[in-house]
């Protein structure tokens, strides 16, 4: 990385976390350091949402995995503008009228404490693992290109999100995702036109857009209702659904973004525009990917994306067969380069058979690739059993630090570590809050001074700061970082949200039946998901979000009015 | 920890389209149209 590129970085970086920090110095009360006191206007709350959910992952692995499957994991997030909506009905003026710093403190006066808590600990136990995985993303890029530690580079990474959250609390978290959600849409608009740019002379992005067309990259939307089938329009519409309402009306790292707005209104607008406007930015970054794999349609791509993988095979007893695949892939290579341009001459000709000719032999030459593809992996696999031969995550980084312009690898490295730190940040700030607020202060040590529970806020965000750099160290054992995300979510979310949908929309279910509901459902929905790994079921992930959530509400239902209804109709006495 | 009373929210309109009810209308019509742009998009090139 050249001289440039690290001013860039490291100066685009250091002076958000400044701006951050200088902007919250006033900060020194609890209720200024959890809510910020409450003075954020819509457009802050917006950026400060997306980023929020933006996390690096979304920007290493997305474009990667629309160069392997297309287009149709934009289908994911089509049930956000539903359920953005639904939420600025239903669930923001209740928590504007209680005046609550967290979601689960509202379940106490709808129902007890005991529910609080429990709903509190789900929270907590699905958000810490995340937050793992979410500082892990950006490590795995910096301890490649700079040939550092894993461990150390995961550790300063850690370091820094937990210096300024610690220092200026939401309001830092806010203030600085607002900076960063800018850098992350220029950086990625950026890289769309470089990468079109970087085509060979004489191919425009209408012929990259035909090629991707004829090789089935660009279906964005699958009607086909199939279960196992992780993205379609039915699953996501439903599923996603449940998952987005969980995950923003639920989750206290969104919650708190916009329980800091100034009023109800800007709240509403708040997440309002980023129902509006998440989709797009989600295209958007597929799209990069889709460019991406038209480009290295033109150029050849490494032979395996993970450089670390590729060293250990080198320096093994099978470099010489990498070497003869290398070859292979070289070869291979030339053709799909060349049968490429075929294609883009025959496309512009209309020649039907010209172009069923050509793009039956670029997907022969692209078939050709993977094969050899498959091979380095299973070179790797013998070299290393436990390795991971899963390398779509590495490919958009790649393309960055080998394609890219000087100062705009700086401005996309900017771009990546901004992702990580906003998201890593919300997460730590809502882990610590929800902490102190639902635990520590309900349960644990009472009425104590303001100044003690402000220092106890502190400790506690450098406590959850430590805990997700201690996952981080493990997350190398998820094959693909965002579903792995998106997989620990919904093993909760689901229940989560049952809790407060029987909240909102079943006054006469008491917090008994909801507690017992909750925890059958919570096993039924961790059962499923091991059946599924073991491959006893197959259901997609997205699923249990809505399994979870539904079981919860009959669950509480049968064992409030339900189970009475029962016991009468069998002619049982029913007291109550 | 002392929960703050319930305070009322005062109905406020947003600042465009006149009523939430034509905000909300107005995003899920946009994003209905999305979709559609998607469909047609995906057509064009398949």
């Amino acid at each position: 990385m050249s001289t440039i590129d690290w001013i860039v970085m490291v100066g685009t970086l250091t002076t958000i976390v400044t701006y951050g920090v200088m902007k919250t110095r006033s900060v020194d009360n609890v209720k200024s350091y959890l809510l910020g006191d409450r003075d954020l206007k819509w457009w802050t709350i917006g950026l400060s949402v997306m980023a929020t959910q933006a996390s690096a992952i979304t920007f290493l692995s997305t474009p990667g995995q629309a160069y392997n499957s297309g287009l149709g994991f934009a289908q994911f997030y089509f049930g956000l503008p539903i359920a953005m909506v639904i939420l600025c009905v239903f669930v923001l003026p209740i928590y504007y009228r209680l005046q609550v710093y967290t979601a689960y403190e509202y379940l106490e006066s709808r129902f007890d404490v005991r529910v609080r808590t429990m709903t509190a600990l789900l929270f907590l136990i699905q958000r810490g693992l995340a937050a793992g995985i979410t500082i892990y993303a950006p490590a795995i890029i910096l301890s490649s290109i700079l040939g550092w530690s894993l461990g150390l580079t995961i550790f300063l990474i850690g370091i820094v999100v937990i210096f300024y959250t610690v220092m200026g609390g939401t309001k830092a978290v806010s203030v600085t995702q607002k900076q960063q959600m800018i850098v992350i849409l220029l950086g990625m608009v950026a890289a769309g036109v470089v990468v079109v740019m970087k085509l060979p002379e004489g191919v425009g992005m209408g012929d990259a857009l035909n090629v991707a067309g004829k090789l089935g990259k660009l279906e964005v939307i699958d009607f086909e209702f199939d279960l196992n089938d992780r993205y379609n329009i039915w699953s996501a519409m439903l599923g996603g659904t449940f998952l987005f309402l969980s995950y923003f009306g639920t989750d206290q790292s969104q919650v708190q973004r916009y329980l800091s707005g100034k009023s109800l209104t800007e709240s509403r607008l708040g997440l309002l525009f980023n129902g509006i406007f998440k989709v797009p930015m989600q295209f958007l970054v597929l799209f990069v990917g889709i460019m991406v794999f038209v480009f290295f349609l033109f150029v050849a791509p490494p032979i395996h994306f993970n450089t670390a993988n590729l060293q250990k095979v080198e320096q093994s007893e099978y470099a010489g067969e990498l070497a003869g695949l290398q070859a292979d892939y070289d070869a291979a290579a030339e053709v799909t380069s060349e049968a490429s341009t075929l294609l883009v001459e025959a496309l512009r000709t209309d020649d039907e058979a010209a172009i069923t000719s050509a793009r039956a032999r670029l997907e022969g030459a692209v078939e050709r690739r993977m094969e050899i593809n498959a091979g380095v992996d299973d070179l790797i696999i013998r070299v290393d059993p436990e390795a991971i031969t899963e390398d779509r995550d590495y490919v958009f980084i790649t393309f960055i630090i080998n394609y890219l312009p000087i100062g705009l690898v700086g401005l996309l490295l900017a771009v990546i570590f901004s992702a990580a730190m906003s998201s890593t940040s919300s997460e730590l700030n809502a882990l610590a809050t929800t902490s102190l607020v639902d635990i520590y202060r309900r349960s644990l040590v009472k009425g104590r001074d303001d100044d003690h529970y402000f220092k106890a806020s502190k400790w506690l965000t450098i406590m959850w700061g430590c805990v997700a750099l201690g996952f981080a160290a493990v997350a190398n054992l998820f094959d693909n970082l965002i579903q792995a995300v998106n997989i620990i979510g919904s093993l909760f979310y689901g229940v989560i949200l049952g809790v407060f949908v029987v909240a909102f929309f079943f006054k006469k279910i008491g917090s008994k039946s909801v507690l017992i509901g909750a925890l059958i459902a919570e096993a039924f929905v961790v059962l499923t998901f091991i059946a599924t790994y073991y491959g006893y079921t197959d259901l997609a992930y997205l699923w249990l979000n809505l399994i979870g959530c539904v079981l919860t509400v009959v669950l509480a239902w049968f064992f409030s009015s339900g189970s009475k209804a029962v016991k009468r109709s069998m002619g049982i006495e029913v007291k109550g | 920890m002392s929960q703050p009373p319930p305070t009322e929210t005062t109905p406020e309109e947003p600042p465009i389209l006149g009523s939430w009810q034509n905000m909300y209308t107005f995003v899920l019509v946009a994003h209905v149209v999305l979709i559609f742009l998607f469909y047609l998009f995906s057509n064009a090139y398949a």
